[in-house]
């Protein structure tokens, strides 16, 4: 647990009781602190949060108005708000979208992980192979179409060229 | 409408269904709505107003102005942001007509108030409980409105961060920022009245 997740626990009324704040609190002196100095708030919060409003209380004064203009304006200027700057919850079908997005992207990757894995290794297959036939050395402009022109390989076509025909 | 008579028959099905039936005309399926957040809006609004009275009117008000804009809302989006935003925005409104909130009943020496919760049933516990309440929320009424109205829709509300900054027009961090600065200057406030700050 984060520091964080631990505000968070302690300033829900289900969280404060929660053995993972009591540890995180019991090993992180600054969240420790912070409890503290908060305390007399959450206390009053907590008990003053519980009033009991039963569901038979009579539900409205009876004389005043019920539903004005203004408070159905403000309804749909809040529906309008919400569709502007909200995010949609994901439906079903989204969520579904979403998991089909992220399982093909995985894969194109695992398929270009694969790729770019077995050039590798039939890399110094390809390289040897234009290498073996075409010497560096008699043909020095071979080396601006190599694939891989760092002096390791210029190196390795020499080896490759020159120590065979020296051992024969 | 709003008698909370049906609550219960919908339970299993999510705000967003109901709102749609709603919308299809299931009254019903909006009835299971006002169950769910009836109480919560009160707490926020009676904290907010310092009127039970003026605060049960304003919760009717708040839920049968959802029910008749209702075709504007659209599901896709959390029901539950939109009533809470259109419940703060109500309560700013009466609060602001209001001027200053009204206490509910009588001040007593704050000195007076003891410092642990209490949960007895008794009448003289009850008025305890009831005079620590008016204290709160007093403390809330002095503290910024943005500050104050974060820590009721946490603590009162029961909503989660991300609720209360969708409610409130802010950020998740700044929603945290202004709940922990509102309980912050209200702790320093309680401790005094309780007398053990020097």
């Amino acid at each position: 647990m984060n520091c964080d997740r631990a505000f968070d626990l302690m300033t829900s009324a289900d969280g404060q009781a929660d053995p993972a704040l009591a540890r995180h609190l019991g090993i992180c002196p600054r969240c420790r602190q912070m409890q503290d100095t908060l305390s007399p708030a959450l206390d009053w919060l907590s008990a003053g949060g519980t009033d009991d409003w039963s569901d038979d209380r009579p539900a409205t004064s009876g004389t005043a108005p019920l539903l004005t203009t203004q408070a159905v304006r403000v309804a749909e200027a809040a529906a309008r708000d919400l569709s502007q700057r909200g995010t949609p919850m994901p439906t079903t079908f989204r969520r579904a979208l979403s998991i089909a997005v992220v399982l093909l992207f995985g894969a194109v990757l695992g398929v270009a992980a694969f790729d770019i894995r077995r050039p590798a290794a039939d890399q110094p297959q390809a390289a040897s192979v234009g290498l073996l036939t075409t010497c560096l050395w008699n043909d020095p402009a071979l080396r601006l179409r190599m694939p891989d022109a760092s002096a390791q390989s210029v190196v390795a076509s020499c080896v490759v060229c020159h120590v065979p025909q020296s051992v024969r | 409408m709003l008698t909370g008579r049906l609550c219960g028959r919908l339970m299993s099905d999510s705000d967003e269904l109901l709102m749609r039936l709603a919308q299809q005309g299931r009254t019903d399926a909006f009835e299971e709505l006002v169950c769910r957040y009836r109480r919560p809006l009160l707490r926020v609004a009676v904290s907010k107003l310092g009127d039970a009275v003026a605060a049960e009117d304003l919760v009717q008000e708040t839920l049968l102005a959802a029910y008749a804009a209702r075709a504007t809302f659209n599901p896709q989006f959390a029901f539950r942001t939109w009533l809470w935003t259109i419940a703060l925005r109500l309560c700013q409104r009466q609060w602001k007509r209001n001027a200053s909130p009204k206490a509910a009943g009588g001040m007593i020496a704050p000195s007076a108030a003891d410092a642990t919760p209490v949960f007895a049933d008794t009448g003289l516990d009850q008025l305890l409980r009831s005079e620590r309440s008016d204290l709160l929320h007093q403390a809330l009424a002095a503290l910024p409105e943005v500050q104050a109205d974060a820590i009721r829709l946490r603590f009162f509300g029961g909503l989660p961060y991300e609720d209360i900054a969708a409610a409130m027009q802010s950020s998740v961090s700044g929603a945290k920022q202004r709940v922990r600065l509102g309980l912050e200057r209200l702790a320093v406030q309680l401790r005094h009245w309780a007398g053990t700050e020097s």
